[in-house]
Formats: structure tokens, C-alpha cells, sequence
């Protein structure tokens, strides 16, 4: 494991962590290197950096304050919440690692406008419990109940509202800029004026600004509020399931029923996935079971003959009548392209895998099944995104490329309809020996190969920054305004910079 | 197959769950569980944050020193993060084992850790206590010496119950049920010595392991069958912790085990009225680490008169009395704030009484309601069955 100094200046440091430690006290600053040590890094294979000192900010004005100290010093911040595992949470630059896990209120749940204010400490599980007896449910992913709302929903690709269109759940954002001035968005942007106005708004008058703060892993401001979208629990919550013998099928299908709004979300599952989280999910151990095994010696794009090549999950939420219809609807489209409905064998055969599906698209909680998986072996992102057309055959393509540059564990992945099938998600998981330093370095390699060949053989784009790729400077004028942008946000660069995301990357 | 704790120290994923009750299909509010990360509120405090630790000190990033001592032994050894990690982490094992570098390191535990330590290997009991005192609680009383005639169950006292005079009512208690009960029983007097926890839980290995094989062998050459404890953790070193030392042949069981069964068996009759309104306290080692949870609470219902109310926070998901794994010696201040947090947790109930079954949580937790001047009043499960017979 890679542990690296902190590239700031000492004596700065110890100007900055003297300055803080006097403006907010060492109940919540602390340059205690045993401490440190723990915010250098995540189980990631990336190498962790040390930062200087850790603030754990209560409130706005104690942001206000950290950011006020280190623009002025001109030294690294970098925020973090709890549950994220993207490069984004490493401290490259050294310096501050402001950890807001400590706001953590549910500042209103408007159920006549359907969203709720969250701070960037809430977890998904606290937030999903506090909206249930209103009658509502969050959007989830597939990360565990302790993760931040805010941390993951302002990272795009993520929900389970996707194929219906809802490409995002954050309504509104409040943010911190680096000499304190606090920013609303949408609707909420005249607090200062209007102050009844609420964040029922993504759009204001003017320029959607949310956007640039989404996705932007705290590189142009501290997000301190977030306004998101919750749904009501309907009456009937129902997940059919589909099982396909190719991975084409399989988004036809999601494209077809997304675009007749059956669905609110589907996502399709290689076999290799559901396989392993029935080992998991059923409180097996994978290195005992000859399901697991299977993975690491059949080819990923061949699947055992007992059970389907993948199978797609149909979140639905409504009235019985209308879910009645639109399972048929389902099941007659899967049937047209030589699918079967699997919910009975799978609840037979696979139970744990269904108790995951039941338990994140029927009772809509965050899940925890996966996660013993953590031990054996790391699943590392390899996400990118494309037509469908194109998207089918880079499946093909990144199984056969993962697979024959020879990582230990095996491969396996899920596909997301994106906005009713316009665009779909791929997000490749070949799982990673977390203490093989080797096999972490040949992954990312793997990682920045991959990435690039789907980019150039299959149209694709990534969803979200990995620190390894330079997107800015390759998306032409895009990436030119978002310079122009950092420049008058953060003119001392002080926002992130380890990330390097707008000077081409680690 | 329980995976390798090297794995396990870095496949941390950061989700939190150690702190507080996330788990899917769980309802209503949730709750901080973790005293240190609650008080503190740095990654580095919370169960997943000992398993980074753990993975510095093995990289060599992190010495074991007084800074990354400080930190690590600002924790009660709870078992709320084991209980509440969904990765299978074993971080209180992990704090252990990291624990066990520090001393190695810095040639014993921070602080006044140091003095109990010294004390248990010097004076057998974790107090300054002379030897000699350890039997004065039971001065008058006709009780079997262990040591000399044979017993089938042996009461083995712990040095809180035996020497700390406010917390003697444990072991008072005790033998009068079992005599009501007209058990066959008999202690081991003065001959007793500590059951090795404190250093167990304060990483002083080589200690708890002399301590474990002492106790161990002296038991087995009594041929008891039982061996009974007041301390949760005397109990749960015993039971879950000697066998991985010795080979043990009699087997652990904590008092309310044992009276429990007593009663359903119809030996002891708790009759007499004790009106109260109650609120039971988990002690970590009998819950968490060795998952007794419901004959302390059927005791306590089989009392006519008690009323017995369940605190937000109970079972798997209790929060600590604050004193355990050297906390109450090391950081007071830190053990007080937690026991209050419990304390006030049992007011908002409205019972009138915190009743446990260990004396060291209702040592800090009567320190803790006294000081704070709380209007509430700690039991052991013994005192209100004594009451009632």
C-alpha cells in the first residue's frame, strides 16, 4: 500500500491547522496523525495521500470559515461525507480534508411537493426511515445504508427512477464558494430575497448552475443543502423479472417497456452477478461455493447452461390495476424477444439474489447483501455509457478484453436504462484482491485501457471524474468553459486540486 | 470460512453502518451506537476507522505511539460496530490486535491503564487492593470454601463484586439466593484472583494469558461444573475467551443465567411486591459478546409489581455503560459522558429505576447518575429478586 506525504508546505500547514484550530476549536480540528491517516484514503487500490489536518465542520458558518482560512493560505480542501468510494475522497493535494459527516440533519420533508432538504451528513438509510412514515421512498443505488444522500446523489449516474426519464434527483443545491458567498439554486435562489421560497424548482429564471456543481466532486464549491426528489410508496410495489440469453435482448427489452413508461427503472444483470450475490446475499461464503467458482472459470460471455445469460429488473410502483396490466405487457415484450419470466425460479434457486431485489426494489431499502463480497476481492468501476445500438456490442468487447488481460478474480457487470433508453449504462466489475498491490496497479491499467477503447471503439462516454483520465482537456470547448469556470470560482485552486481534474488528471 | 483479518483491515468500505442502526428492514429512529465516534466524530473513532489503523500500523505508516494510543484507546470495546458491520469486519477484534502493538510498543497501555495493569499482575485484582481483602464482603457468613471441599458450582465473586465496597451487594446478593435456592455452592475466598479482562480488553496479552491459564487450571483441578459470575466481563473472558488459552472443563455461567433458571424450576419464588417501574441496561460483554439478552429481562418480569420498560437503544443495539476495556481508569471524563448519555436515555423513559447485571456498568452508571444529580436509581438484577422473595 502507497501512502504518500502531503505535498503542502509544513510550515503553511501548521499555519492553517493554527488558524483553524483557533477558529473552531479542537473539538473539531485535529492534526493527530493516527487520525489523518485514516482520511489519506479509501479500500480503493489507489494510493492514499496524507493530508494536514481534518476539520469536522457542525454548520454552514464553520465551513464558511475553513474555506475563508484556506483561500486565504492558499491551501488544499477537500470534503468528504461518508459510504463514497470515488477518487474523489483521496486527498492527493495534502492540506484540509473537511469532513461534513457531522451535518447530518434532515432539515424538511415537503411531502405536498414531494423532496426533502437534506444536509451532507444524512445517510440514505437515516433519510429512507424519515421519509417512510410520510409515505414516501428515495431513489437508491446500489450502495449501503450508511453512505451520504448528498455525497452520492450529486454524482450523476445513479438512481432507480432512471428509465423513466428522471435523470437526476437533486432539485437544489446550496454551496459554499471558497470566499464564503452561498450559493442557491433553481427555485431557491431568491431565499435571500423571497425567503418562502422553497427548492420545488430545478430551474429559475436564469441558467440551471446546479449542473455545474453536479458531478463536480467538490472542485467548485462545499455543498452544504440539497434538495431531492422523494416518491411516494403507491399502492402496489412490484418487481418482475426477466431472464434473456443475450445481453441485445435484454436492451431491446428495457428500451421497449422503458419508452411505453411500464417501468420506472430497469437494470439488467449479467449472470455472473446474480450468481455471486445469491452466494453472499444467502450468508455463504463465496470461496466455499462452486457457484463462485464458476465465475473465475467460465468466460464471462459464456454462462452456465442451468440459468440465463442475464436477467433484467422491472421496478414498479402503482396502482394494482395498473401493475396487473403492465407486468403482462412485460412478460408478452420479454417473450417476443425469447425471454421468460424468472421471478418463481428465481425465488426457488436463487433466493438471496432475490432477497436483495425484493428488499431494494419492492421495500426500497438500501442494501447491505453485497457487501461481505468487500472481503474477497474489490469491485472496481469500470462505468461507461452508450447508445444502444453501440452499447451491445462494447459488452461483448469489454468482457473479452477484461478477461483476456488476465486479472485474477472474475468479471461480471450491470446495465442501467438511462432516460427511457435513450442511453444505457454499463458498469463493468472485475473484482480486485485488495491487498495484491500488483494486481491493483494491472487493474488500473486495465481500468484507463478499457475506458479509452470505448470511448473511441463504441462512441461511449464515463459518467463520472476518475482522476486518471483528462476529459476536461479533451471536451474541446466544453472542458475550455469549465477552466474559465474553476478560474473565476476558485481562482487559488483551492477546491480539490488533488483531483486534477481540470489540469488533466494524476 | 472467516476471512483473514489482514483482508478484512482493507476492504473497509466507509459506509458508517458501524456507527449507528442502518440495517434494511429496521424502523423508526435511528440510533448512534458507537460511543467513541458519537463524542468524537472523527473517521479514526468508529469501528472502521480501527481497521484503517490496524492497516497503518501493519504498512509501517503509522507508529504504534502515544497519538495513535490515544485515539484507539478512546473506545469501549463495545462489539456495536462488530455487531452492526455488514462487510463480516471484526473491528473490536482489530482494535484488540492494534492494541496489542501499542503495548508492545510503548511497554504497556496509556495512561492510568498502566497502574490497573501493575495492580493485576502484582495484587491479582485490577484495584490496589490487597490479597487478603478480597473476602472481607464476606465477613460472617458460613460460605463452602471451593478450595477445600468439593462444589458442584462455584461462585466466582470478580474483584469489583469482592472489592469494591459500594458494588459487594453483587456477591451479598448472590449467595443469599443461592442459599434460598439451597443450592450446593462455595467460593474460592481469598484464593480468587482476577479474571484477566481488563488486560484481555487493554491488549496486554501475555498477562491475560497467564492469568487465563492460572484461572483455568485451578478450576479444573476443582472439578467444578459451574462457574458462576456476577461481572458480564468476567463472564465473557471466561466463556468466550479462556477456551482459546486452555482447555476448559466446567462451564461459565452469569448469575441471571442461573437464577433464571432457578426460578423456572421453581426453587426460587419471587412473590413480595416490588413496585417500580424499571428500564433494563444491556452490559456489553453479557449481550453483545455473549448474547444473553433474555433472562436478565425474564427475571425481572417474573417479579410481581415490576414494570419493565425498554430503552430506544437495547439488546444488539444497546449503548454502552461507558466504564469497559480500561475507559472508566484512562479517560473518566469520556466514561462519565457516555454513561450519561445512558442515563438520560433511561429518563426519557419514565421508569423510575436503571436496573443491570454488572457491577461495573452500575458502577459507572451510579457514579454517573450521582454526580449529575438524575433522580434515578441503578439496581442489579439481584437486588430487586432479593426483594422479592
Amino acid at each position: 500500500m502507497k501512502v504518500l506525504s502531503s505535498p503542502v508546505d509544513p510550515k503553511l500547514a501548521e499555519r492553517a491547522s493554527k488558524e483553524l484550530l483557533e477558529a473552531l476549536g479542537e473539538d473539531k480540528v485535529t492534526t493527530n496523525k493516527a487520525i489523518l491517516f485514516t482520511y489519506s484514503g479509501t479500500a480503493l487500490p489507489i494510493p492514499k495521500t496524507m493530508p494536514d489536518v481534518v476539520v469536522r465542520a457542525k454548520t454552514v458558518e464553520d465551513v464558511q470559515a475553513v474555506l475563508k482560512i484556506a483561500d486565504k493560505l492558499v491551501v488544499p480542501v477537500m470534503p468528504i461525507c461518508s459510504g463514497t468510494l470515488e477518487p474523489s475522497v483521496i486527498p492527493k493535494a495534502g492540506g484540509i480534508v473537511l469532513d461534513l459527516y457531522g451535518m447530518d440533519q434532515i432539515l424538511e420533508i415537503n411531502t405536498d411537493a414531494a423532496y426533502a432538504v437534506v444536509e451532507p451528513g444524512v445517510s440514505i438509510g437515516q433519510f429512507v426511515r424519515a421519509i417512510r412514515p410520510h409515505g414516501f421512498r428515495a431513489t437508491l443505488g446500489s450502495y449501503p445504508p450508511g453512505n451520504s444522500v448528498l455525497g452520492n446523489y450529486h454524482l450523476k449516474g445513479h438512481g432507480s427512477h432512471r428509465a423513466s426519464g428522471i435523470d437526476s434527483e437533486v432539485l437544489g443545491l446550496e454551496v459554499i464558494l471558497p470566499d464564503g458567498t452561498i450559493v442557491r439554486t433553481g427555485s431557491k435562489a431568491f431565499e435571500d430575497r423571497f425567503p418562502g421560497q422553497g427548492w420545488h424548482a430545478q430551474w429559475g429564471p436564469l441558467p440551471d448552475l446546479r449542473g455545474i456543481f453536479m458531478n463536480a466532486c467538490g472542485t467548485l464549491g462545499i455543498i452544504t443543502k440539497m434538495a431531492a426528489r422523494i416518491y411516494p410508496l403507491n399502492d402496489v410495489q412490484a418487481l418482475p423479472v426477466m431472464g434473456f440469453d443475450s445481453y441485445g435482448d435484454a436492451v431491446e427489452f428495457m428500451k421497449i417497456v422503458s419508452r411505453a413508461n411500464l417501468v420506472e427503472h430497469c437494470v439488467t444483470w449479467h449472470w455472473g452477478l446474480y450468481t455471486i450475490m445469491n452466494v453472499l446475499a444467502s450468508g455463504g461464503n463465496m470461496t466455499d461455493s462452486g457457484d463462485y467458482l464458476k465465475i473465475f472459470t467460465t468466460e464471462p460471455w459464456k454462462h452456465p447452461e442451468d440459468r440465463p445469460y442475464c436477467l433484467t429488473l422491472n421496478i414498479m410502483t402503482g396502482f394494482e390495476e395498473d401493475i396487473e396490466t403492465h407486468t403482462k405487457l412485460l412478460e408478452k415484450v420479454a417473450r417476443g424477444l425469447g425471454g421468460r419470466p424468472m421471478n418463481e425460479e428465481l425465488q426457488e434457486r436463487f433466493p438471496g439474489t432475490w432477497d436483495y431485489y425484493k428488499t431494494h426494489g419492492i421495500d426500497h431499502e438500501p442494501c447491505t447483501h453485497f457487501m461481505k463480497g468487500f472481503g474477497m476481492g474489490y469491485g472496481f468501476m469500470h462505468i461507461l455509457y452508450a447508445e444502444p445500438k453501440n452499447v451491445v456490442p462494447l459488452e461483448r468487447f469489454g468482457l473479452e478484453f477484461i478477461w483476456n488481460r488476465g486479472l485474477q478474480y472474475g468479471t461480471t457487470y450491470y446495465s442501467h436504462c438511462l432516460d427511457q433508453g435513450r442511453s444505457i449504462f454499463l458498469r463493468l466489475t472485475p473484482f480486485v484482491d485488495p491487498v495484491d498491490e500488483a494486481e491493483h496497479e494491472r487493474a488500473v491499467e486495465i481500468y484507463r485501457d478499457y475506458i479509452e477503447e470505448g470511448m473511441k471503439r463504441y462512441g461511449a462516454t464515463t459518467i463520472r471524474y476518475d482522476g486518471i483520465h483528462n476529459y476536461v482537456e479533451e471536451a474541446g470547448g466544453f472542458g475550455d468553459l469549465m477552466k474559465r469556470i474553476k478560474t473565476a470560482v476558485d481562482p487559488n485552486n483551492i477546491l480539490n486540486p488533488g483531483l486534477k481534474m481540470y489540469e488533466g488528471g494524476w | 470460512m472467516a476471512l483473514p483479518m489482514e483482508m478484512l483491515m482493507y476492504t473497509c468500505p466507509k459506509c458508517k453502518i458501524c456507527t449507528g442502526n442502518l440495517h434494511p428492514g429496521e424502523t423508526g429512529e435511528v440510533h448512534k451506537l458507537c460511543p467513541a465516534y458519537t463524542r468524537y466524530g472523527f473517521f479514526a473513532y468508529s469501528g472502521g476507522g480501527k481497521c484503517y489503523l490496524a492497516q497503518g500500523i501493519k504498512e509501517g505508516v503509522l507508529e504504534p505511539d502515544e497519538e495513535l494510543a490515544d485515539v484507539l484507546f478512546h473506545c469501549t470495546l463495545c462489539g456495536s460496530c462488530e455487531e452492526q458491520c455488514a462487510t463480516d469486519q471484526s473491528p473490536t477484534d482489530i482494535a484488540r490486535l492494534v492494541r496489542r502493538e501499542v503495548v508492545k510498543a510503548l511497554g504497556g497501555p496509556p495512561g492510568d491503564a498502566q497502574t490497573v495493569v501493575k495492580s493485576t499482575v502484582n495484587y491479582k485484582n485490577p484495584y490496589q487492593q490487597p490479597k487478603a481483602l478480597r473476602y472481607r464482603w464476606a465477613k460472617g457468613m458460613n460460605i463452602k470454601d471451593a478450595s477445600k471441599e468439593k462444589v458442584e458450582t462455584l461462585y466466582f465473586v470478580g474483584c469489583t463484586a469482592a472489592m469494591i465496597p459500594a458494588r459487594t451487594h453483587f456477591a451479598l446478593n448472590t449467595v443469599k439466593l443461592l442459599e434460598a435456592a439451597g443450592e450446593d455452592f462455595g467460593t474460592l475466598g481469598s484464593k480468587e484472583i482476577c479474571c484477566g479482562a481488563t488486560t484481555y480488553n487493554l491488549g496486554v496479552e501475555d498477562t491475560f494469558k497467564e492469568i487465563a491459564t492460572e484461572n483455568t487450571e485451578m478450576l479444573n483441578k476443582l472439578e467444578v461444573q459451574k462457574v458462576l459470575t456476577s461481572c458480564s466481563g468476567c463472564y465473557s473472558v471466561m466463556k468466550n475467551e479462556y477456551p482459546k488459552v486452555a482447555r476448559r472443563n466446567f462451564e461459565v455461567v452469569h448469575v441471571v443465567e442461573y437464577l433464571d433458571q432457578l426460578i423456572t424450576e421453581g426453587k426460587l419464588k419471587p412473590e413480595k411486591k416490588v413496585e417500580l417501574t424499571v428500564t433494563y441496561h444491556d452490559p456489553c460483554h453479557l449481550g453483545r459478546y455473549s448474547k444473553l439478552y433474555d433472562a436478565p429481562r425474564r427475571i425481572l418480569e417474573a417479579i410481581p409489581g415490576i414494570e419493565l420498560i425498554e430503552m430506544p437503544r437495547n439488546r444488539e443495539k444497546s449503548w454502552c455503560c461507558g466504564a469497559g476495556a480500561g475507559v472508566k481508569t484512562t479517560y473518566p471524563d469520556f466514561a462519565a459522558w457516555i454513561g450519561e448519555q445512558r442515563i438520560d436515555e433511561a429518563k426519557k423513559t419514565g421508569a423510575q429505576a436503571l436496573v443491570t447485571a454488572c457491577p461495573f456498568c452500575e458502577g459507572n452508571l451510579t457514579d454517573v447518575a450521582q454526580a449529575t444529580e438524575a433522580g434515578m436509581d441503578v439496581f442489579d438484577v439481584t437486588d430487586l429478586l432479593l426483594r422479592s422473595l
